[in-house]
């Protein structure tokens, strides 16, 4: 199935494309070269990547929201699909991990799901090769695409009130690090000492869409 | 150094300017001010530049002590005000002594206050702004809401300018508030593709502000709307989006909403309105109205 794109204006902010269809990979790989396009453009106050999805936000002292959704509609019928094989890596970052015990809480759960066990599932996370799609819910943290379609389990039912910082987790098919103690549905497979996100750093978060990230198990 | 110190910081206290803008893309929330108009008010009060960082007050019930000599102003939701025991009023801004008490009572309608203070609350700039991030744990003072006993800098002064009967007299708010309240939206995201019912429903329903409000959003209250079943990809929400989870109860994102979310989306609340929409009560009521670009 190839990728069709919708483009539509968000309130008087915002301008969006969304993509279905389509290698899931590629597409994001695309949107974030049009991302990186429309920064220069000069009328655009952020451009937010979403999962297969895009978001402009215009800045209204030198634009309209059309005339951005015109020129983001040529970016992308412009931008060349260029396919996995042919992108050269970004940048790989290894995230040291414990998996298991009280630093992955939920490793039993995820293996019971997944019909395996506990070692086969820190075995197959760590072997991924993951590609951070895009940033959002809290400060630096990444939602990584290229999970083991075996490794796919449901958030929890119930969401913790405080899941520890550097806890590395699932959620449906991605998976990602919390970058501070915070709420949430992920399971916890393991933990990193890493620090994610560090508001004097630059840039403060350490991943940024389009990295390739590499968990090592320690 | 001059400083305003916090006794009492009311039901939830923060620094707050304009918020931060372009950070979203690192999972950074926009933060700043709910009521922006009203905090552009207070700055002006006290010839602050818009981009000042002033106090942000939920509910009032908040006590400050001036360290050194400052000159103080209020707006946003009225509340009754005493410096140094003796009623002050609204609106207006005060040269207030060295020790000076100010005590802030419970406002009888509207939600948050601004107490801006000449020179602007002196905190770091962190990422373009001085907003508290309280998700994020940075900005603002320590990255957090204010407690007793936090002593908050002040900034410099500008060359003081006399201040005259004009600039002290107090400016008129757009606080008048029909009810219910009409809240302007402007349909899109997923709109189309809810059912007719589920539209004519969201436009049709007197909604109330639900008691589950902070400044990350409002909640409303009214007969649950059929959502949409599929599950939608995070994508990027900003302040004024107006999401529909599952369970069928809108909810309207405010500034500390994070910069991206999964739910469903009806459409937007345009930036001008959203100070309005903050400043409802739990129980206020409100209906939106669609309008077409």
């Amino acid at each position: 199935m190839s990728a069709s794109a919708a483009f539509a204006l968000l309130g008087e902010r915002a301008v969006v494309v969304n993509v279905s269809g389509g290698d899931e990979r590629r597409v994001q790989r695309r949107l974030l070269e049009v991302a990186q396009r429309a920064r220069a453009w000069g009328d655009i106050e952020e451009a937010v990547p979403g999962w297969n999805n895009l978001t402009l936000f215009v800045d209204r002292a030198q634009s309209t929201g059309d005339a951005v959704l015109a020129r983001l509609r040529a970016a992308w019928d412009t931008s060349v699909d260029r396919g996995v094989a042919h992108v050269a890596p970004a940048r790989t970052l290894e995230i040291p991990v414990e998996y298991g015990g009280e630093s992955g809480p939920d490793l039993a759960e995820v293996a019971a799901t997944c019909g395996l066990s506990e070692r086969e599932v820190a075995a197959l996370h760590a072997a991924g090769e993951y590609e951070v799609y895009f940033l959002g819910f809290q400060p630096g943290f990444a939602y990584l695409g290229g999970l083991d379609r075996r490794l796919h389990v449901p958030r929890r039912a119930r969401p913790r009130s405080a899941v520890p910082a550097g806890s590395v987790a699932i959620g449906g098919s991605h998976t990602g690090v919390y970058p501070r103690s915070s709420p949430g549905g992920w399971q916890i497979v393991g933990r990193t000492a890493l620090t994610l996100f560090d508001p004097s750093g630059r840039p403060p978060a350490l991943l940024a869409p389009g990295d390739r990230v590499r968990f090592v198990a320690r | 150094m001059r400083a305003l110190e916090v006794l009492h910081p009311g039901t939830y206290a923060s620094v707050q300017d304009r918020g931060r803008i372009g950070y979203r893309a690192q999972g950074v929330a926009q933060a700043g001010a709910l009521d922006g108009a009203a905090l552009e008010l207070a700055n002006r009060l006290v010839e602050n530049a818009p981009t000042a960082a002033a106090l942000e007050l939920t509910f009032g019930g908040a006590r400050l002590r001036a360290h050194g000599t400052a000159r103080l102003a209020f707006a946003g939701a009225a509340c009754a005000l005493q410096i140094d025991g003796r009623p002050a009023q609204w609106r207006r801004s005060y040269d207030v002594a060295d020790g000076a008490i100010v005590e802030i009572a419970v406002p009888t309608d509207g939600v948050v206050s601004y107490l801006a203070v000449h020179g602007g609350i002196d905190v770091p700039v962190v990422l373009g702004s001085r907003s508290t991030d309280a998700v994020g744990g940075f900005g603002g003072y320590a990255g957090r809401p204010l407690r007793a006993g936090d002593v908050l800098s002040i900034g410099e002064q500008l060359a003081m300018r006399h201040a005259t009967a004009d600039t002290r007299a107090s400016i008129e708010e757009g606080f008048e508030m029909a009810r219910p309240v009409a809240i302007p939206i402007c349909v899109g995201g997923e709109y189309a593709r809810f059912p007719v019912a589920t539209r004519r429903a969201f436009l049709e329903t007197t909604w109330q502000v639900g008691v589950q409000r902070n400044r990350i959003g409002m909640r409303l209250v009214g007969p649950p709307l059929a959502s949409l079943c599929e599950e939608m990809n995070s994508h990027a929400v900003f302040p004024g989006v107006v999401q529909l989870p599952p369970d069928g109860a809108p909810i309207v994102l405010l500034a500390d909403a994070p910069p991206t979310g999964g739910y469903p989306k009806l459409g937007a609340v345009p930036t001008v309105v959203l100070g309005r929409l903050a400043q409802l009560r739990p129980g206020a009521a409100l209906r939106f109205r669609a309008y077409d670009r």
